[in-house]
């Protein structure tokens, strides 16, 4: 056995606290170890080099990095040594800079950790065995989870692409929040002119597969391999009849009785109905939970919609249709909701109808909206504003400590807006920070400052109401005065959260997510798009707070991974699993149980186990429960791990 | 127990704080004086001896801003703990004298509210003992609670 | 039911009339009331914020009174409360303060286990609705502006209460026909706290005087509180202030008056703030219930 052993200085991240040279001399005493060298830069093109060289000339069977972590650059490594001929898997890494240098002080005890750890690394490489990937095809076809504009623009760059993809809603249309807003910051650009024409390529698009009303139910296999089961709900209007003229709505008994989900519970609808005008697909939905049909069988003598249909389009027998698609990779766009500030009670939304949320107000603005596009509260103009930010962000005891991202700058365009509209008005911004961090932003923060809207530092601490007119109370922190000002409607700058409907998802796919719930990127900074998870990627509002630049920016790059990968015939599936020894399992199924990615299955008729190999990412739960010693993982086999441990105790 | 001016910070998780103004624009008392609570906070931080300041003495203990406080500062508790460390630094709100009394009718009579002759004769009249069933009047327990209060670090920094 | 009752020093020794109406009407409702040599709970305004290790040390000798019996420690006064349940609560978990207090409780031969709790009458009674229905001789009638006291409410990690919409008081006072009647800032604080009503009575008078004129345009018959201090703070302030005339009770004196009670024998007649009207008002509204 022939192993090199590299110790990486880290520039002076590791040599400041690990003597390297001494660490050196009591590793090149190891029997087993062929060659031991230092260098400032183990990753650097120099230091790779000098493995390769060492591989080649000295004929090596192993070697060992020490250097960071193996998360950092076990790929680098494991890429050097195969362009130098050797087996990856023959590459073993030890941590002595996050797990020893960064985290001792001492020098000498940290040359001790660091020669230990080394030490280790060679009694467990000496046992490493070589593995070989196997390969695996690639079904040429993506899943992308939700039809908000980030979902809409991963759809499309990856049909552009020339591969077909599925669009799962599970609202009547796409178009997510973006489809309620009038006008977008900071440009102020109609968000259904640049919205609407996207919407509708997407449902032109011959490579796209427009599921609106429709939820995934389950996904098995893993990357270039999954097979989806996706539930349309029922709308009991058939599609291909309807036309979307609208009859039936202004016919249906309850027009104008049920408050419509997309104004926000400010406008209404009726129990058939299209959430706007502009939706896509322009087809009717019949609402199950308030239809009078569909609920109590009966509506007066008969149901309204159906006389109205000229189209014969409306069929109160049609039930749920599972549809069942394979796919190579997922896109995860299913965005966010909006904070619901009930919880803040000082603020008393839900008590005074003048106390708004942003979503809310923003229908307000839209022509199609419950008012028309009229700045009206209640049937009044508002002339006394005031705008409350940071509602549901920051704010540790709702557990939201993250910023939104998106508050300071929408408010900037709905004051705005308000400004335009009501040219009276006196519109004061309560604000904590200001943050127009955007192109263009810090440009329209002062342009609306300009037009008259006051800004004042110091966040509102609670709202009240004195003979039937709100108060706003804070203190101006700039001037360190606490005030309160009346108003006739106070908006309050609703936060995000990662959408109810997101949950689910996140289960089938065994998504992470970070501490402020929104699904986690596999790296914060050079992979924000993909997850830990092979072949799933995420885009928009789904991996935390964002604008519609933003996501529009990562759905791009999430569909360029997607088209990356789709690509290919063939990927390397790692060959870090585990394996049943059939001889040995006694058929107990513990195992089963454990699996965070369901990738066991039994064998009824010889009573084991068997694992899929595609399906397994080598987490090493099952082998470490089996009671009969029967799972090995391969590159952590028991011996290994031993080998390693003996070493350092 | 002492305390220092960086662990009443981190104990309450001031530099947690966003200078939001949530905690002022909260605060009953400030609404009538010169109290600012969110610069309280923000004194302590930046290490002004903030403790030494007569606006400390203005809080009533509410906790209306401590409930507010999206960091989770828990800034009454910071007021009580700078008005300890002031009391230990000698410096004594300039209005000290009546908490002084009551302290010392604490030591007295074990009350920092003592009886008087005139609401003993209220008592009785509405059917009470004139003394209260209390420490007042339990000599022995008295006596016991004035040896506790002798160890205890009040008497040595409560000016007594 | 068997509490040790914890009067606190402003019931006992300046407004009797809380002690006597606690007692009677919780002897109606057939809870024991045991005393103890309590010494005074000691003031969280004064005692805490002088040296808050010995605001532990009495207020854990006082907890520790009634352990030897097993009994819970029933309060009157949201700063009583204040300070046994927050030292209670501290010395739950926090093991070095408790070794603290248990050194010097031990130089006169106390422990402190923390085996008996303290809790708020108001919380007491939540439990008991039907108690107070079937004691219940007159219904009052009245409107009142409700007062909770800030220790009672807050900090809500100690107390677990909601501190921005609570209705308990609310609800209680509705169970003898008493309506509670909205009015602005209703759960600010009275000014009493933090030592700012001895150290700077005229801050606390301002604040005071906020309140007293929201309570004012509520038209109400009187204020209702559960706490002893706010309930001095409100009665002596009027008479400072002179311009108010509106009644203070403490809930206890509320229900002593739906039960039957004679206003004398609650103490009343002691209040600064003339109770003469509001007990005339009960009066009738007790003739009218007899004549029926
Ligand atoms: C009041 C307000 C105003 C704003 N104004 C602006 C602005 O002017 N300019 C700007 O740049 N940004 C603005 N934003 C931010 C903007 O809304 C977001 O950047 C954008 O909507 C994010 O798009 P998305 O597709 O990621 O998420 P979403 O818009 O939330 O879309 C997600 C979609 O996924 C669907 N979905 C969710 N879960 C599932 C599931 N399990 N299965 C199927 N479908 C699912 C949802 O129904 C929805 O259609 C504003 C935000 C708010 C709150
Ligand atoms: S409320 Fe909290 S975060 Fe805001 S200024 Fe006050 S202490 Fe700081
Ligand atoms: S606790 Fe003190 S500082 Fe905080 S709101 Fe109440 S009075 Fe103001």
């Amino acid at each position: 056995m022939k192993i090199g052993v590299y110790v990486c200085h880290c520039g002076v991240n590791i040599s400041n606290t690990v003597d390297v040279q001494k660490v050196i001399s009591e590793v090149s005493a190891l029997p087993t170890v062929a060659v031991c060298r230092d260098y400032q830069y183990m990753c650097s093109d120099p230091g790779q080099e000098m493995i390769a060289k060492d591989i080649r000339e000295l004929g090596l069977d192993r070697v060992v990095v020490a250097a960071c972590s193996p998360r950092m650059h076990e790929p680098t490594f494991r890429g050097a040594v195969e362009a130098a001929g050797m087996n990856p898997y023959c590459f073993e890494m030890a941590n002595i800079r996050e797990q020893c240098s960064w985290v001792h002080e001492d020098k000498e005890q940290a040359t001790r950790k660091a020669a230990d750890l080394v030490k280790s690394s060679v009694a467990r490489a000496a046992l490493l065995e070589p593995l070989n990937s196997t390969e695996v095809p690639v079904t040429h076809a993506a899943l992308v989870i939700g039809g908000g504009i980030a979902g809409i623009q991963t759809a499309l760059d990856i049909a552009n692409s020339g591969y077909p993809v599925y669009l799962v809603e599970k609202d009547p249309s796409i178009g997510g929040h973006m489809a309620q807003f009038d006008k977008t910051f900071p440009t102020l650009d109609c968000a259904a002119c640049i919205l609407t024409p996207k919407m509708v390529d997407v449902a032109r698009h011959p490579n796209i597969e427009l599921l609106t009303y429709s939820e995934v139910e389950s996904i098995e296999g893993s990357v270039g391999n999954f097979h989806v089961r996706i539930r349309k709900k029922p709308r009991y209007v058939n599609v291909s009849l309807c036309t979307g003229c609208g009859s039936c709505a202004t016919a249906c008994r309850l027009v104008g009785r049920i408050p419509s989900e997309f104004d926000m519970g400010l406008g209404k609808r009726g129990a058939i109905y299209v959430p706007f005008p502009q939706a896509v697909p322009l087809r009717y939905t019949i609402d199950p939970e308030k239809c009078l049909m569909l609920k109590h069988g009966k509506c007066g003598t008969s149901p309204k919609c159906v006389d109205a249909c000229d189209r014969d389009a409306i069929d109160f027998s049609m039930t749920e249709e599972i549809l069942e698609v394979d796919v190579g990779a997922i896109v995860v766009a299913t965005g966010y909701k909006e904070f619901d500030p009930t919880i803040k009670r000082e603020y008393k939304y839900g008590t005074f109808k003048n106390v708004m949320t942003g979503l809310e107000l923003e229908r307000i603005f839209a022509p199609s909206g419950p008012t028309g596009g009229k700045a009206l509260i209640n049937g009044k103009v508002p002339k006394k504003i005031v705008f409350v930010s940071c509602v549901g962000s920051r704010d540790k005891r709702i557990g939201n400590p993250y910023c939104s991202r998106v508050c300071c700058m929408y408010i900037a365009k709905q004051a705005h807006l308000l400004k335009e509209k009501i040219p009276d008005a006196d519109i004061t911004v309560m604000y904590t920070d200001m943050r127009a961090f955007g192109k263009g932003y810090e440009e329209f923060y002062e342009r609306v400052q300009k037009e008259g809207i006051k800004y004042r530092r110091g966040n509102a601490a609670e709202v009240y109401e004195e003979d039937g007119v709100l108060h706003v109370r804070a203190e101006d922190t700039l001037m360190g005065e606490p005030y309160e000002l009346e108003a006739d409607l106070v908006v309050l700058g609703t936060g995000l959260e990662p959408s109810d409907a997101a949950d689910a998802i996140g289960h089938m796919l065994h998504l992470s997510r970070s501490a402020d719930k929104f699904f986690l990127e596999a790296h914060p900074k050079l992979r924000p798009v993909d997850t830990v998870i092979d072949g799933v990627f995420l885009a928009g509002a789904a991996q935390g707070p964002k604008d519609i630049p933003d996501t529009v920016a990562q759905a791009s790059g999430a569909a360029s991974h997607v088209v990356n990968l789709l690509s290919k015939d063939v990927i390397l599936a790692e060959p870090i699993v585990a394996e049943v020894n059939t001889d040995v399992c006694a058929g107990c199924r513990i195992c089963e149980i454990l699996c965070p990615y369901d990738a066991h299955a039994f064998d009824e008729e010889r009573n084991v186990m068997t694992i899929n190999k595609a399906i397994c990412k080598g987490c090493g739960s099952c082998a470490a429960a089996c009671p009969s010693g029967a799972i090995a993982m391969n590159h952590f086999r028991d011996s290994q791990i031993v080998a390693q441990i003996l070493e350092v105790i | 127990m002492d305390k220092t001016m960086d662990d009443i910070i981190r104990e309450g998780n001031a530099y947690a704080c966003i200078q939001c103004g949530r905690c002022t624009g909260s605060c009953p008392s400030g609404r009538e004086c010169g109290l600012r609570t969110r610069k309280i906070i923000h004194m302590a931080r930046v290490g002004i001896d903030v403790f030494k300041t007569e606006e400390l003495w203005d809080c009533t203990t509410c906790f209306t801003c401590q409930e507010r406080c999206p960091k989770e500062v828990k800034i009454t508790d910071i007021i009580i703990e700078l008005r300890n460390l002031a009391v230990k630094n000698s410096y004594y709100p300039s209005m000290a004298d009546v908490p002084k009394i009551i302290i010392q009718n604490l030591y007295r009579t074990g009350n920092g509210q003592p009886l008087s002759p005139e609401v003993s004769k209220l008592r009785s009249i509405i059917g009470l003992d004139k003394e209260p069933n209390d420490i007042a009047k339990d000599k022995e327990a008295l006596a016991d609670f004035q040896k506790l209060l002798d160890g205890l670090p009040l008497m040595r920094w409560g000016g007594i | 039911m068997d509490y040790a009752f914890f009067p606190g020093c402003i019931a006992k020794n300046v407004y009797p009339g809380i002690e006597k109406a606690t007692r009677i009407v919780f002897e109606k409702m057939n809870v024991g009331l045991h005393d103890y040599p309590y010494s005074c709970c000691p003031p969280p305004g004064v005692v805490a914020c002088y040296d808050k290790d010995t605001w532990y040390a009495l207020g854990a000798r006082n907890l520790a009174l009634s352990e030897p019996d097993n009994r819970d420690i029933m309060t009157i006064c949201a700063g009583c409360y204040g300070t046994l349940h927050n030292v209670w609560h501290e010395l739950q978990h926090n093991d070095a303060k408790r070794a603290y207090v248990n050194e010097h409780l031990g130089r006169i031969g106390m422990t402190y286990k923390g085996t008996s709790r303290p809790i708020h009458f108001v919380d007491l009674l939540d439990g008991m609705r039907d108690t107070i229905t079937q004691n219940k001789e007159v219904d009052l009638d009245l409107r009142v502006a409700v007062h909770y006291g800030c220790h009672y409410l807050k900090p809500t990690t100690v107390t677990g209460e909601n501190s921005e919409s609570p209705m308990l008081l609310d609800e209680i006072v509705g169970l003898v026909g008493c309506k509670s009647i909205p009015f602005k800032d209703r759960l600010t604080c009275c000014g009493a706290g933090g030592g700012v009503m001895s150290g700077e009575p005229e801050l606390s008078l301002k604040i005071m005087e906020r309140k007293l004129k929201n309570i004012k345009k509520a038209d109400v018959d009187c204020i209702v509180n559960i706490c002893s201090f706010c309930h001095m703070n409100f009665d002596q302030s009027q008479k400072k202030l002179e311009s108010f005339d509106i009644p203070v009770l403490h809930l206890n004196q509320l229900l002593g008056l739906a039960f039957g009670v004679k206003h004398k024998h609650l103490g009343l007649h002691m209040n600064l703030v003339s109770t003469r009207d509001l007990v005339k008002k009960v009066k009738g509204a007790k003739k009218g219930r007899d004549e029926e």
